[in-house]
């Protein structure tokens, strides 16, 4: 009886520990979906492909900062390397410099969210400060 | 071997020795301190590329004359570039990719390499690859090359400008082809994906003209994916993508025009991994 006991315990605490991992790739790619779905309304008015709507745009990055203020507490302590996910294992290596970039890109969309543009140009600017966070970012820690 | 013709080096051209340095990504292998100071990066090695075949480590290529390449010659140089042939006399890893830098025009290897010769040099000593049996597997690399030829389309050295991009110094087959068992790229699956990088992990995207490729990217889309890093969905390239974009930076619109435009005119392949 102790025997299944131990067993059950065992097979419990794996399979928690996997859901609760694949818990957290879940809710990393739902953020990060937000992000794109944000982007690709962002995106064609930074560049002028459509009409700028600075209530839109407010809008757009309110949501996006929701998305990403939780961001780096989907990262556990150990990463599950079993796990489809485009996250680098660099993260867990360097987690000081990757909650920084984090830290970085929150605080850049934040300002952002506050700023009230007069034109598309100001709010380009705002946009590509974004994408530049964005790719500094995954240049380091997406596969 | 290859007739490269009227190349004749009559001048050096430090400006474009520095720009085919950036576009052919020297510096993504040979620099493990990543740096954008172009004029002072330290080419003294140690970036671990993990591949299915063994983890593989870029060596210090600075002008060091006893640790780097420092004491060798032009023509060396073009050797090592064109056959994967040390001025030792042995044969390099395709991790080297010397299949693809044989296509490279003499004068850009001429002013890659003088401009080389500009950098820092360092004293850092190279770091074993860690392959299995790497001496013995070193002595069938004629053999690796062999194959190479035979299975490939052939060489020519009259390319458009997109195709001298994209194959010689973009190098961009060495990851978006898959390869066979003894790591020579399928060339029936030329550019629709691949997965050398972190042991078979990583696969790389299609990006051959198909619907499962860049088949529904516009020829502006391309260029402003190779621009900016990001895709026509604002998605943003990661990992060594985003590296290859930043080399990409010296190329004017017109050259990158012409990268889409050649990716645009291949055979599409459809993915179907």
């Amino acid at each position: 009886m102790t025997k299944f006991i131990f067993f059950f315990v065992i097979v419990l605490s794996l399979l928690s520990s996997s859901i609760f991992a694949s818990e957290n790739i879940k809710k990393r790619q739902d953020a990060m979906q937000t992000v794109r779905n944000s982007m690709k309304i962002l995106g064609p008015m930074a560049m002028g492909q459509k009409d700028f709507d600075s209530s839109l745009a407010k809008n757009t990055l309110k949501d996006f900062l929701i998305a990403i203020k939780p961001y780096k507490t989907y990262f556990p302590k150990v990463p599950s390397e079993d796990q489809k996910t485009d996250a680098s294992l660099d993260i867990w290596s360097n987690k000081e410099d990757f909650n920084k970039l984090i830290n970085n890109f929150v605080s850049t969309v934040e300002l952002a969210s506050k700023n009230e543009w007069e034109n598309t140009e100001q709010f380009k600017s705002d946009f590509m400060e974004i994408g530049s966070n964005c790719k500094s970012c995954h240049r380091k820690y997406r596969r | 071997m290859f007739a490269w013709g009227a190349d004749n080096i009559t001048s050096v051209d430090l400006k474009n020795g520095k720009k085919i340095f950036i576009v052919s990504g020297c510096a993504s292998c040979h620099s493990a301190k990543k740096s954008s100071d172009w004029n002072s990066i330290i080419l003294n090695g140690g970036v671990k590329i993990e591949t299915q075949f063994g983890d593989f480590y870029g060596p210090n290529i600075s002008p060091d004359k006893q640790f780097g390449i420092g004491a060798w010659t032009l023509e060396q140089f073009k050797i090592a570039l064109r056959e994967g042939k040390s001025p030792n006399g042995y044969y390099y890893f395709p991790s080297f990719p010397y299949n693809s830098y044989k296509l490279m025009k003499e004068k850009d290897i001429a002013d890659l390499f003088y401009f080389l010769r500009t950098l820092p040099p360092s004293s850092l000593p190279n770091i074993q690859h860690d392959i299995l049996f790497s001496k013995f597997v070193r002595i069938f690399m004629p053999l690796y090359n062999f194959r190479y030829n035979f299975l490939s389309p052939g060489i020519h050295t009259d390319l458009s400008e997109g195709e001298y991009l994209v194959k010689a110094l973009g190098h961009c087959s060495e990851c978006h082809t898959s390869r066979d068992i003894f790591g020579v790229p399928k060339f029936n699956s030329y550019l629709s994906g691949g997965s050398i990088y972190e042991k078979g992990k990583i696969k790389t995207p299609n990006i051959t003209p198909d619907k499962s490729g860049i088949g529904n990217w516009s020829d502006v889309e391309i260029v402003n994916y190779l621009r900016t890093g990001f895709t026509p969905d604002y998605d943003s390239s990661g990992g060594l993508m985003a590296e290859v974009i930043e080399n990409l930076d010296p190329l004017n619109d017109n050259e990158l025009m012409a990268i889409a435009k050649y990716l645009k005119s291949i055979d599409p392949i459809n993915d179907k991994n």
